[in-house]
């Protein structure tokens, strides 16, 4: 890898250049096998390039184990009511609907 | 008719359709949920009332998709609770969120095709609930999107990580703390976020992906190119506060 005058190195390669494009296809897996094992053959022997691979896979990782949250065991109840409330009146809804409004408005004059 | 059933619900909060119990309150409290958060979604209404009395497949009882579907919908609970949390960034409006699509989606759960994609589809109500309501009355307002993160910086990333330094970022970032990956997701701009929660953490193609943003396939790539490398600048600065990394970026490039 060699440094342009700023100090930025910049891949000399064409191959290089196409790994670092494709390099998110690659970590996630959105490519043919065919391709995927032309790059690990260009990685294992590109330090800069199986760098570049090992961060993204890093980064990839990180972002999974830190962002899995678990709900909340009240929010599951209050689902679960509402599904049992639903499937509870099922089918007699649309008619059942009517004389309940009914009774819910008389209620409130 | 169906108006003043909504009308009804929407002006008396709650308790007299819960009294009155069943499918009625289960209406209602969609159109208090609309009422009371100031901003109706205007399909809300209408569609909860409609999918009610046209929801009746062959073979199954309601009973029987009740159980089916909290045995599988409901097993993605904590995943879309996750999800929900990285849309609207606090916990309260992620539950509100979620019990919405949540129920969206058992009122529509006969139109969901057994064998076919569940969490996707699950995703794709999150999705659109949270674009039709919440999106517009977020309680914290949406930053400005990250600081514009400059090129140079980027560029200075990327040249800083072909220095040798590589090995130490990756070392670095394994030793972040999750609340500084929350963080960071956080700040960077929604749909870049929602890309790349969907692709690391749920491990959904891109064609997926596509199909829960409700956008091409070559956005969903240009979202997740554009998110991890702001994601990855930011994370690398707390890993340097931190002192994770040890040596300035520029010392680095500079040798
Ligand atoms: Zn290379």
């Amino acid at each position: 890898m060699s440094a342009d005058g700023a100090g930025v190195p910049l891949p000399e390669k064409q191959q290089c250049r196409d790994v670092v494009e494709h390099i998110y296809e690659y970590v996630d897996g959105e490519v043919t096998p065919q391709a995927l094992a032309a790059v690990r053959e260009h990685l294992l022997s590109c330090p800069p390039c199986l760098e570049q691979y090992d961060v993204q896979v890093a980064l990839k990782e990180l972002v999974r184990r830190c962002c899995q949250d678990r709900a909340p065991d009240s929010l599951r109840v209050r689902i679960l009511a509402q599904v049992t409330a639903a499937q509870a009146t099922g089918a007699r809804a649309a008619e059942t609907r009517v004389t309940q409004v009914t009774r819910v408005r008389l209620r409130d004059e | 008719m169906l108006v003043s059933i909504d009308t009804v619900a929407g002006g008396d909060h709650g308790s007299a359709c819960h009294a009155a119990g069943g499918d009625a309150a289960w209406g209602a409290r969609a159109a208090e949920g609309g009422a009371s958060g100031g901003l109706p979604d205007p399909r809300l209404g209408s569609n909860v009332v409609s999918e009610d009395t046209s929801r009746a497949p062959a073979g199954e009882t309601d009973a029987q998709r009740g159980r089916r579907f909290e045995e599988e919908a409901l097993q993605h609970l904590d995943q879309l609770y996750s999800a929900a949390l990285r849309m609207t960034r606090n916990p309260a409006d992620a539950e509100d969120l979620v019990q919405e699509a949540f129920t969206k989606a058992f009122a529509s759960f006969h139109q969901y095709r057994p064998g076919t994609n569940l969490k996707a589809w699950l995703y794709r109500i999150l999705t659109n609930t949270y674009i039709n309501t919440y999106r517009k009355k977020q309680r914290q307002p949406q930053q400005a999107g990250t600081p514009e993160i400059e090129d140079w910086q980027l560029a200075r990333a990327e040249a800083h990580s072909s220095t040798g330094l590589r090995s130490a970022e990756t070392e670095a970032l394994d030793h972040l703390p999750d609340s500084d990956v929350k963080e960071a997701l956080q700040s960077i701009p929604e749909d870049f976020r929602m890309a790349v929660y969907y692709a690391d953490v749920e491990g959904f193609a891109y064609k997926e992906i596509a199909e829960i943003m409700g956008t091409p396939i070559g956005t969903v790539m240009s979202r997740l190119h554009r998110g991890r490398r702001q994601l990855r600048v930011l994370l690398e600065d707390y890993a340097r506060e931190r002192g994770l990394t040890g040596v300035a970026p520029d010392a680095g490039a500079a040798s």
